[in-house]
Parts: C-alpha cells; structure tokens; sequence
C-alpha cells in the first residue's frame, strides 16, 4: 500500500511538472504580450524604450531558457510570482478568487447530488417502467442542453415574469457576509450547473444499482424477508456506491476549480473567469498559477479517490 | 419466416439471401432498430433532419444568412435637430437595417441586431456543428485507435511514457487547452476541430486501450502468437476488427459532446472564426435579451436538440453494440 501510494505520488509529480512546462511554453506561444496588451493604453503610447522597460520589471527581456529555471527555481519554493496586471502575488489572488469558485462549486454539488441521487436510485428500482424512460429521458436532456443556453433561459425567464432574485450582484457577497445576498446571487448558476452534473452520476448510479441487485446477496436479503426499502438502501447502494464515489471525487476537483462558463455569465468573480482573463491579457505568471493549481488539485483528488477504494472495498487491491 | 417446419432450413435461405444483397440485410436491421430503440430512433431521425437541412441549406434558408435587411425608416426625418438626433439616432438615414424583429411570416425567427435573418444562420449553423462534431470525433477515434492500440498491445516503457502524457492532457482542463491554442495560432474552423480531436485523445485512447488488453489475453490472440504469427498480423487481422464496437461506440458517443463543447467555446468568444455557429448566437442574443430573446432561444433549442439527437442515437448504439455498458 505504502509503496502503491509512493509509486503514484512521483508519477504525479511527474505529471505536474509536464504541465507546468507544457503551460509555460503554450503561453509564451500566445501572440501578443502583456505589456503590448496593457502598455499601449498608457498615456504617451508605447515607445521602444518604455517597451523595455515594461518587459524588464516583468523579468521578460531575458532568455526564455533563464526564465524556465526562475519558474521552476521559484515554483519550487512554491513561488507562483506575481500577476502582471494587478502586482499582487498569484497566490493572495487565487486566495481571493477560490472561495468564490468554492461557494459555487458546493452549490452545484448539492443541488446535483439532491436531484441525481434519488433519481438513479429509482431509475435502476423501476427498471424499465415509466419511470425509469422518463428519469433517463431526463438525464439525457440534463447531459445535452448546454449550460449557457439554460442559463440564459431562466435569464430571459426571470426578466419577463419578475422575480425576487438578482442577477446583477455589484457587492459580490460572499455566503458568510451576506447569506441572504449570497444565495440570491448563486441559486440560478448553481442550479443551472447541478442539474447539468446530475446526468453522469445518475446514469453510473443506475447501471451499478442494477448489476448488485442481480446479485445473491440481494435474493439472500430478500428472501430472508427485510423490507425492500432496507434491501435497497443498506445493502444494494452499499455497493453500488463505490465507482459513483469515484466520479464525484473527480466532479469536486473540476467544480472548485471553477466554471469558467458560469462565473463568467454571472460575473462571478472565481477561478474560472480568472484564468479566461489572465489568457486575454497575458498575464503569463496567473495562467501558469491558476493551471498548475488546478491540474495540481485534478491529480491528487485522483490518486486520493484512488487510495480511499481500497478502504472502502477491501477486494480492491492494489498492484 | 418464424412459423415454418424447419427453422434451420429457413435461417440457411435467409442467409445466403442476406449476403446476395447487403441492402436488406441493413434495412432489416434499421427496421429492428426502430422496432426496438424507439428513443434511439428518434435521435437518428432528428440526424437525419439536420443532416439534409446541413446539405441542402440554400434550399431551406429562404434567405442568404449574411445578407442585411434594410427597411424604409417609419421616422424619417429630413434635416433633423441635434434634439431629434439625441433621442433616435437614425432619424437621419431613410433606409434603416431590419433589426430586432420579431417573428412574422417573413423572418420566421425574427432578425438579429445585425439585421441579418435568424431562421437562415440557424440553418446554415448545421453545417458547422455537424462539421464540427463528425471530424472532430473522427479524429478523436483514429488518435485512439494509434496510440490505444499501440500502448495496449506493447506496454512497457511506451505505454508508461504515453500515459503519463494523456495524464498531462487531462489534468489539463480542456477548456484552458482550447483557450490557449485557439488564441496561438489562428482560430480557424480546421484548428478548433484538430485542436478538439486531440483533446478527445485521452478518452478514446483509454478506452481502446482497455479493449486492446482484454483481447491481448484472450486466448485466440495466445492462439496466434503460438501458432508464429507476427505482430502487426496479430493487430490487424485479431485485435483490430473485435474493437470495432468500441470504436463505432465511442465515435458516435463523442459527436454530440464535440457540437457542444465547439458551442461553448463560441459562446465564450473563442470559438472558430468566419463561421455561423450557434454558441456564438446565443451569446449574440444575450446583448439584447431584454428585448429580443429570439436569437438566443432559437439557436440555442437548434444547438440542444441536436445534442440530444446524438446522444440519444448514442446510447441505443451502444446498447446494440456492447449490452456491458448499458447505461454508465
């Protein structure tokens, strides 16, 4: 187990360091850069001299091979440097925009596993009755329409009947500060994102349930006589549970890491619309942040929801 | 066919019958689908729909997507005051663009900002996302099928190598992967696709992956090997034709996720260039939503409806297929 657990931390590492290096070139890839992006609306224009200027406080005239070993010299102290637009360090912006990505993320979790729980539970229990087409039918609906569009519905929805919430927030509240504020300001978004994350849970969900409950153990339990309702709740889902358990390790880890899609709709101010701004300026040092954070936090919750299936089902080993 | 004396004679006939003439043999198999893949079937009607809509869109458009509708101005005005000019600043212009409107029976979906015709980019969006969806995953599927193929059948320090760099491409959040690459080089309608299909590669590659090994300890590859076979004889005429399902799984499965994940991204502003996409229209829409909600309903019911077409045809072929993945 211990060596299991060494094995796959250096293997992660190694991804990581792909990544950072993949990140650094792909941003120096970019046309452009952040003191042309920024510099050029400065009163008096962009003159050569000022360019280098510009570049030298950034530490962008040296060779790109001395950058590399500074990135990496600095990243190894866990150093993200500083964002070229607002001079505050990478990391005290992450600070300011995780929780944001965080409130939203754990809203869309919850209402997502409200609904897609109970709705794979009765899915697989109703197997092939109406119920089942019509929670299926649903998911495939949840799984396709895009979450721009439903967002923009319930947009146009709540423009022409009047309702309570609002949608233009200018305070961006956080839910510990203003919870009544806060929770007007997410429900739509985290509504909108949990039903769109409902389809794959359910539909694992579904297909698990029905595989256990084809199984002895269940004709065991029933035959003994426990009510179907503790048949299905404690024995069947026990089971069933576990690759559903996967999928929502790896759900958590894209869903604090940000809905660029969401945050950018409802101005949001997280990770997501983050990064999406820090591509469009060239903000080399917060790309590289932000993505090395985020890919940091997909791998490990990996390898964590990796490590908790042997706890969790002692069939499981590990090679 | 079922009511005869001897059933074995008949299955003979039909089937010597069936290699004669492939065409029955695949109408029966698509009057079966429909017979029993109600849901599936639908989703392959609505394919279909789009598909003729896509080829033949000047048929059906009524107007040219890009042409701009102008319209004699109701409030013309000659020579109007700085005052007038305030309130309403075409007062000036007789002829103004069609903007905004709503639906009437000449601009079936109303008009856009732009004064072009809704009905008529919706229609001719098909050929984007159908585009977009079939080579993009086509694309996916064949990466997949070389590197899957090759890391499943060699292992080794190639298949470490390879997965530790899919691991990078996954960890790697698409959409930061699209962002990045659609900004580098020019965000052309060809870049965005290829860009896709390798984004694809991780899914497709794992999968093929997956099946390649099963077969690798299968006991008719044994068979092979024993018997001297070569390497590339093994995997072309024993592993690759019995991953056919996965294949034809997973290509039919990934189209739908490539319209919309191509429809994000134009929604986002990083989509191709210099072509009508829906993504893009609903975030068109959004400038005026106020007032005009047609643009962004309209492109937006086009853009899911044929998602849900896909991925309803989907998962009725994947049910055909490959019984074991009913339903994850």
């Amino acid at each position: 187990m211990l060596n299991y657990i060494i094995r796959r931390c250096t293997l992660n590492i190694g991804v990581i360091y792909l990544v950072g290096s993949l990140i650094f070139v792909l941003v120096r890839l970019l046309p452009g850069s952040f003191v042309i992006q920024r510099g050029g609306l400065d009163i008096g224009g962009l003159t050569p001299e000022r360019l280098e200027l510009a570049k030298a406080e950034l530490g962008l005239d040296k060779p790109v091979l001395e950058q590399y070993l500074t990135y990496w010299a600095d990243l190894l102290r866990l150093d993200f440097g500083f964002s070229f637009e607002t001079r505050n360090s990478v990391a005290s912006e992450l600070i300011s925009a995780f929780p944001y990505s965080m409130e939203l993320g754990i809203g869309i979790l919850i209402i997502g596993l409200s609904i897609s729980l109970p709705v794979g539970v009765i899915s697989a229990v109703k197997q092939d009755q109406w119920q089942d087409y019509l929670l299926r039918g649903f998911a495939i609906v949840a799984l396709s329409f895009p979450v721009f569009w439903t967002a923009a519905l319930v947009t146009i929805a709540n423009l022409n009947f009047g309702s309570p919430l609002r949608l233009e927030v200018i305070a961006q509240p956080h839910l510990w500060e203003d919870p009544w504020a806060a929770l007007q300001w997410y429900i739509i978004p985290a509504t909108c994102g949990g039903v769109a994350g409902t389809a794959s849970i359910m539909r694992v969900l579904r297909s698990e349930l029905l595989e256990v409950l084809r199984q002895d153990y269940i004709r065991t339990a029933r035959s003994k006589g426990l009510q179907e309702r503790g048949v299905i709740l404690r024995h069947a889902l026990q089971n069933a549970f576990l690759p559903v358990l996967t999928l929502i390790g790896i759900t958590i880890a894209g869903l604090i890491t940000g809905q660029i899609v969401l945050e950018s709709m409802f101005n949001i101010p997280g990770v997501g619309r983050e990064l999406v701004e820090a591509v469009s300026l060239r903000d080399y040092s917060m790309v590289q942040g932000i993505t090395l954070v985020v890919a940091s936090v997909i791998v490990f919750t990996n390898l964590l929801v990796d490590i908790s299936y042997g706890y969790l089902d002692p069939r499981v080993r590990f090679a | 066919m079922s009511q005869s004396a001897d059933p074995l004679i008949v299955d003979s006939i039909s089937e010597t019958s069936a290699i004669a003439s492939p065409f029955r043999t695949f109408g029966r198999g698509l009057a079966f689908f429909y017979r029993k893949k109600t849901l599936g079937a639908i989703g392959l009607t609505i394919i279909l729909v789009v598909m003729i809509l896509a080829v033949f869109a000047p048929l059906f458009s009524r107007y040219d997507p890009s042409f701009i509708f102008q319209s004699e101005n109701p409030n013309y005005k000659t020579n109007p005051s700085i005052m007038d000019l305030a309130k309403d600043s075409n007062i000036g212009s007789p002829i103004i663009v069609t903007q905004l409107t709503n639906p009437d029976s000449e601009h079936w979906f109303g008009t856009s900002r732009a004064g072009h015709d809704i009905y008529a980019r919706i229609i001719y969006g098909t050929r984007t996302s159908l585009m977009v969806g079939l080579i993009a995953s086509v694309i996916a599927v064949g990466l997949g099928i070389i590197v899957g193929g090759a890391t499943g059948y060699y292992l080794g320090w190639l298949d470490l190598l390879v997965q530790r760099l899919i691991d990078t491409l996954q960890a790697l959040p698409s959409l930061v992967l699209l962002l990045l690459i659609g900004q580098t080089f020019e965000p052309s309608l060809r870049n965005v696709i290829m860009t896709m299909g390798v984004i694809g590669l991780p899914i497709t590659s794992r999968l093929i992956r997956s099946a390649v090994l099963a077969l690798r300890a299968s006991t008719f590859v044994e068979a092979a090997t024993a018997l001297g076979a070569s390497d590339s004889r093994i995997m072309f005429r024993h592993v690759l034709p019995n991953i056919g399902s996965v294949v034809i799984i997973s290509f039919t499965i990934g189209i739908g996720a490539y319209i919309l994940f191509e429809a994000t991204l134009s929604f986002l502003g990083v989509g191709p260039s210099g072509v009508i996409s829906w993504g893009r229209m609903v975030n068109e829409g959004r400038a005026s939503i106020d007032i005009h909600p047609w643009l962004t309903v309209f492109s937006g019911a086009a853009l899911s409806l044929t998602v849900v077409a896909f991925n309803l045809f989907g998962d009725a072929i994947r049910d055909v297929l490959d019984p074991r993945l009913r339903g994850s």
